[in-house]
């Protein structure tokens, strides 16, 4: 088949077509129609596409129809012989937007598996390949995985070129580079790197590249699997490189000097480096007032710790360290407790993989019974289990509570960080707060080693970039934001002009 | 070794601080106190000024073999033999004052934490943790070092609603304590402070060499300030008597705190602020004895030894005292002398005076 | 360089599952102590009384309502040579491990209290489980009697007097204070005292039923030592002296007749006050000046009086510096010329002052004290009078 693939075409039409046939052999969806060019029976055409790939208004009129009546129209009574035949289709035939050229098989079987159309001519060993790809595609939608309340709420598809174009939409600079690949022996997928000139770490660039260039696999269906492939540290339980289905949130990544790498049949493009802060931020963050967004984020701080550590800090007060509880709350959880046969980490530890099932459940299960699996398992369940005795109340509460918290930030990092409950809670149900300490710092031990694409996962905050600061915890107003953050990129870029904060027009005069 | 690892001044300087600060402030004010009563602080402030003194000792040596380890200038001054020899010394003291420094945290946890649970269970993850620091590499180590500061904030703040139980006129009269005393009491502090000079064993990672003498004075000012504002809080809540009997003193300063009658039973918050604090000393000490064996056998990486190290130094720290009264005896009358005398002045007091003949004869 | 975290994480999954845990009390294994009481048996061992609470009669919800009411805490009992071997004897009644980290207070009886406070107060200290921060207080009567007495409002007698002494409404003392004013030169213990009251006797009231049972429990005055040993006892009134003294934060009214009608009173509540000692020689003997300054506000006048001009407040405020004089008076009197002990801490003051002075003559302190001038000034201010002026319909 590789032979056959690595051939060049022949004159000869007949020829051509078999060939073509023999490599596509027992693909039903491909489609051959021979037709003659401007009714002169010298003139053998043959239109090669995918059914269903191609846009079938585009091949029926500005292709068959342009060529077959439509093109003696224009030049009446000129005589096309065979051999201008070529030259003359291409610049005067067709009525395509995008056309190519090539004489390489391979080629041309690629071209009709993407959706393009190809025609040959008789008698020329040079297929011409018609842009003319229309498939059907789901419409722009809501971010499902995203939502946000103020911002563009348009979200990417499957088609990596309106993708591309989405992108494209939001940064119309010459500056905006889409450089593409084709990854997958088999599947031959479409990937793109996007990246701003002269605002990207050129080194990064470099550094992605190299890396994609270096995947030989078969089959690429997801950026997951090209994430699983570059990543720098394939052992941590950290995602170190960043997705998202929002395109405003890849423009904004790109202006800070990522790059962003799209891979075509899914709705979700890699962004890297980045930072474990990313997790913590949500695009909506830079629409929202700064003095609004700096207290959300405040508590999502809090609520990412809290998803962490809560749990296994509930089991070291209760079984190790009573006295860090104050005497009266220490009195009525004595209270709740004293029906529970089981030791408080057995309790968290099964509870806390109730949730998670619940969870799990609440993804898989069609929409319409979700709504009630929800019910039966937060009211149901949790106050079954407390009545029957099997866990106290403020384990649920410690229990939900830690659930609820683990949704307030980006759904890959919260993942991450409920593997990392477990390990803490079994650390701490051992050792008590020891323990607990110790698992925290061997985490932070980790996360202080961790790199994505040669950026240290903690910066800015460690080690400090003082500039960068400002978009941590607490936001600046953008009039304040003057660099590109300078973790990520290395250098510092002027952002915008100095001294644009606003202020009250002078009165008076 | 570590050529590709580099830390900034600020990185630097709190990593000397929390080099020699975690342990102190769990035994050093009691010791202190108990020699030099009621004027305790002013055995801290005078160490501060010979803290500052034996920095500038380091420093220079630092400053004169760029990019050198102690190992490795050491050698260069002495000559090959009596270089490994004092190499060997010096490798030995790292690993006994770890292992020294683990069991004191051990003792700690199982005193005043967790008394059910064996101590060898706390050495035995000290070191763990630590040992993963150290595999990760200096940077890392630095780096975790620099988000520990970050958190130090919030123990900061506990320390200082500690600070409202505070009278005044626990510290007066002043000088009532004899000056001998005073002296003496000197000693203790001082004999964390000269820990500055395990920092020769990392010269390599500072960016610039020339910046080492700002680095090791500001770190001993900051040290001698927490010293003077630990020993400071003890006495004025305590009192010299209570103060000096307690073995943790500031962990009983924090377990006073009851502010507005709902912040209180805080003592958690610096009991993790010391064991976070426990596995940067333990990891700093333990880095310099690995780097040191790895200069001894000539090996280009240093990680394949860490486990080995990290072995002896449980090892050593399990057997090395009976009890925590055995340790307390050597902590307050064995200990100063021996490392202040022999590795904290002496060693490298002998290599600078070395390398300084040698120099004038060069030039000369 | 490899940094795989999944090796160190089994390292430490498996030490520490290995390890066990021992140090595990679940909250239903243990018994939350909530007030301590040693007395002395009559064999002359310490007698370890504990309130441990009964969690579920604090439960909230459901299981509170229903059925009768279940006591809050038991009262167990156990003797021995040390408060440790007490401590175990209690262990084979109390099917739980004793958790000390709770007790509010630690309630010496008077009897154990003249016998010696050092040999039992070191337990306290040293297990880490006993706060710091627990109130030390002495008992009339015995301590076993005083936690099985009921309080008001409080479920439990501990929490009640934890939560009275908080008030400040007596001298009181944390158990590091007291060990504080053990050990130091120059001062002597003193703690708040408590009592059992019957209240029958007090409001005669004969409709409810079970009116056998209305003992209270409440502060009364302040217990005096000497060393170790209970020595005296100060009145409640004596007690407000004492605290003028101490300079600690009074809180509380002072009562004094108005300045032109001698039988009815005005009350003066105290905003705050501060005290200071100072120490020097006459004829080489220690001579104390004690300068206290209050400040209060009027709350409440019997008279027909208009006090609100500036000679009558003045008259009045020197009415009341004359009665805060008066107490302090008698708290001195009574602590050193009765019971000869300096409670005050004038031993430290002039140790501050004297240094090389103190030294000869600490050990006989509490002689040349008994001996010493102390000259007591009072400077009092009203600073507010409430909403009237005058009481209507008076003169103007």
């Amino acid at each position: 088949m590789e032979l056959l693939e690595n051939q060049v075409l022949k004159k000869d039409l007949e020829n051509n077509i078999k060939l073509i046939k023999i490599i596509l052999d027992k693909c039903s969806d491909v489609i051959y129609r021979e037709f003659v060019f401007a009714q002169n029976e010298q003139i053998k055409l043959a239109l090669i596409y995918t059914d269903g790939l191609a846009d079938k208004g585009q091949v029926s009129d500005q292709i068959m129809r342009a060529l077959a009546l439509e093109v003696p129209m224009a030049v009446p009574g000129r005589v096309i012989t065979k051999a201008q035949a070529l030259e003359f289709i291409k610049e005067r035939g067709l009525c395509i937007h995008q056309i190519k050229e090539t004489n390489k098989v391979g080629e041309v079987v690629h071209a009709i598996l993407s959706g393009d159309t190809v025609l040959l001519v008789d008698g020329h060993d040079t297929a011409i390949i018609n842009g003319a790809r229309g498939w059907e595609s789901r419409p722009i939608t809501d971010p499902e995985a995203e939502p946000t309340v103020r911002g563009p709420r348009e979200s990417f598809v499957e088609s990596i070129r309106v993708n591309t174009s989405l992108l494209r939409r939001k940064i119309k600079s010459p500056k905006l580079k889409i450089e593409s690949f084709r990854i997958g022996r088999l599947s031959a997928t479409d990937v793109a790197i996007a990246y701003i000139d002269g605002v990207a770490n050129d080194q990064v660039v470099k550094e992605v590249k190299k890396r994609l260039e270096r995947i030989k696999i078969d089959a690429i269906l997801e950026t997951g699997y090209i994430e699983e492939l570059i990543e720098d540290e394939p052992w941590s339980p950290f995602p170190t490189i960043n997705h998202t289905e929002k395109p405003d949130r890849v423009a904004a990544m790109l202006l800070e000097g990522r790059v962003a790498i799209f891979v075509d049949g899914t709705p979700f493009v890699l962004t890297v480096p980045s930072l474990l802060v990313e997790f913590l931020h949500a695009s909506e963050d830079y629409y929202e007032r700064f003095i609004f967004t700096s207290a959300v984020r405040v508590i999502r701080y809090l609520a990412a710790f809290a998803s962490l550590i809560l749990p296994s800090l509930y089991i070291a007060i209760v079984s190790y360290h009573h006295e860090l509880l104050p005497t009266a709350l220490l009195l009525s959880v004595a209270a709740q407790r004293e029906r529970v046969p089981y030791p408080a980490f057995f309790e968290v530890f099964s509870m806390e993989l109730v949730f998670e099932v619940l969870r799990e459940a609440g993804i898989r299960l069609p929409r319409p019974i979700g709504q009630a699996i929800s019910i039966v398992g937060a009211l149901v369940l949790g106050d079954s289990a407390v009545r029957a005795g099997f866990v106290a109340e403020a384990t649920i509460i410690v229990v939900a509570f830690t659930g609820i918290s683990s949704f307030t930030f980006h759904y890959s990092a919260s993942i991450s960080f409920r593997l990392l409950r477990f390990f803490l809670m079994i650390l701490s149900g051992t050792l008590g707060l020891f323990g607990l300490t110790a698992g925290v710092s061997a985490i932070c031990i980790h996360l202080c080693g961790l790199r994505s694409f040669g950026v240290p996962y903690l910066s800015p905050v460690v080690p400090t970039a003082y500039s960068d600061l400002k978009d941590v915890v607490l936001r600046a107003p953008w009039w304040a934001m003057l660099t590109n953050p300078r973790s990520v990129l290395g250098n510092n870029k002027k952002r915008e002009a100095y001294g644009l904060k606003p202020t009250p027009p002078e009165s008076g005069k | 070794m570590l050529e590709k690892e580099i830390i900034d001044d600020k990185q630097a300087v709190l990593l000397i601080i929390n080099m020699i600060l975690p342990t102190a402030l769990l035994s050093l004010p009691a010791i202190t106190i108990s020699i030099a009563k009621r004027d305790a602080w002013i055995s801290a402030v005078l160490a501060t000024g010979v803290g500052l003194m034996f920095g500038r000792l380091v420093s220079s040596l630092v400053m004169n073999f760029p990019g050198k380890t102690f190992f490795e200038f050491s050698e260069e001054i002495l000559g090959r033999f009596f270089g490994k020899i004092v190499g060997i010394f010096f490798i030995w003291w790292l690993i006994h004052s770890c292992s020294e420094i683990v069991r004191e945290y051990g003792e700690f946890l199982s005193t005043a934490i967790m008394p059910d649970t064996p101590i060898t269970v706390f050495l035995v993850v000290s070191a763990i943790i630590s040992a993963y620091a150290v595999k990760s590499g200096f940077e890392v180590l630095a780096r975790f070092n620099l988000l520990f500061a970050v958190l130090m904030g919030v123990f900061v703040l506990v320390f200082a609603i500690s600070f409202l139980n505070v009278k005044f006129t626990r510290l007066l009269p002043m000088f009532d304590t004899a000056m001998t005393d005073i002296l003496k009491g000197t000693l203790v502090p001082l004999s964390w402070m000269g820990e500055v000079v395990v920092f020769s064993a990392f010269s390599p990672v500072l960016k610039n060499c020339r910046s080492v003498v700002r680095i090791t004075d500001m770190s001993i000012l900051l040290v001698g300030l927490h010293f003077f504002i630990g020993i400071v809080g003890v006495l004025m809540i305590f009192g010299p008597e209570v103060g000096s009997a307690m073995m943790y003193p500031v962990f009983n300063q924090v377990r006073m705190i009851s502010l507005a009658s709902f912040i209180e039973r805080l003592d958690y918050i610096i009991f993790m602020s010391w064991v976070i604090g426990g596995f940067i000393k333990i990891g700093i000490f333990y880095f310099a004895a690995v780097i040191g064996v790895s200069w001894m056998f000539g090996l280009s990486d240093y990680r394949p030894i860490v486990f080995p190290v990290g072995i002896i130094i449980v090892a050593l720290s399990v057997l090395i005292h009976e009890g925590i009264v055995n340790q307390l005896d050597f902590l307050m009358n064995t200990w100063p002398f021996y490392s202040i005398i022999i590795f904290e002045t002496g060693i490298p007091l002998l290599l600078w005076l070395v390398s300084q003949i040698k120099n004038r004869r060069h030039s000369a | 360089m490899k940094k795989k975290i999944a090796p160190i994480i089994w390292m430490i999954i498996i030490a520490t599952i290995l390890s066990g845990c021992w140090s595990r009390k679940e909250l239903n294994e243990v018994a939350i102590v909530l007030g301590t009481g040693i007395d002395l048996n009559k064999e002359g061992h310490i007698r370890l009384t504990v309130q441990v609470a009964v969690p579920t009669a604090f439960a909230t919800g459901e299981e509170g309502k229903g059925g009768q009411k279940e006591a809050a805490s038991m009262e167990v009992s156990a003797d021995g040579a040390t408060i440790e071997e007490a401590e175990r004897h209690l262990a084979m009644k109390i099917p739980r491990e004793i958790y000390w980290g709770h007790c509010v207070a630690l309630i010496i009886g008077e009897n154990m209290a003249k016998k010696g406070v050092r040999m039992i107060t070191d337990f306290f200290e040293r297990d880490r489980e006993p706060r710091e921060t627990m109130w030390v207080m002495v008992a009339k009567g015995t301590a076993e009697d005083f936690l099985k007495t009921s309080s008001i409002l409080e479920k439990t007698s501990s929490q009640a007097v934890g939560l009275l002494t908080r008030m400040k409404t007596g001298y009181s003392v944390k158990l590091m204070d007291f060990t504080e004013m053990l050990a130091e030169d120059g001062i002597q213990p003193a703690v708040t005292g408590v009592r059992v009251i019957n209240e029958n006797h007090v409001t005669g009231e004969s409709q409810h039923s079970g009116a056998e049972n209305k003992r209270r429990v409440e502060i009364s005055g302040t217990a005096l030592f000497r060393e170790d040993r209970l020595v005296g006892w100060l009145e409640a009134d004596e007690t407000r002296g004492l605290l003028w003294l101490k300079g600690e934060p009074v809180e509380g009214v002072i009562t004094v007749p108005t300045p032109e009608e001698p039988n009815k009173m005005v009350s003066i509540k105290i905003k705050r006050g501060s005290t200071k000692i100072y120490a020097g020689h006459i004829n080489d003997a220690p001579y104390f000046t004690v300068k206290i300054r209050v400040e209060g506000d009027m709350i409440e006048q019997q008279g027909r009086e208009n006090l609100a001009t500036p000679e009558r407040m003045n008259a009045l405020e020197e009415k009341m510096a004359y009665e805060i004089r008066k107490r302090v008076e008698l708290a001195l009197y009574r602590a050193r010329n009765i019971y000869g002990v300096d409670v005050f801490g004038f031993g430290q003051v002039y140790h501050r002052r004297f240094k090389s002075e103190w030294r000869n003559i600490k050990d006989s302190w509490d002689d040349i004290f008994r001996q010493a001038k102390v000259d007591i000034q009072v400077e009092a201010h009203i600073r507010e009078i409430g909403l009237l002026t005058r009481r209507p319909g008076t003169e103007k």
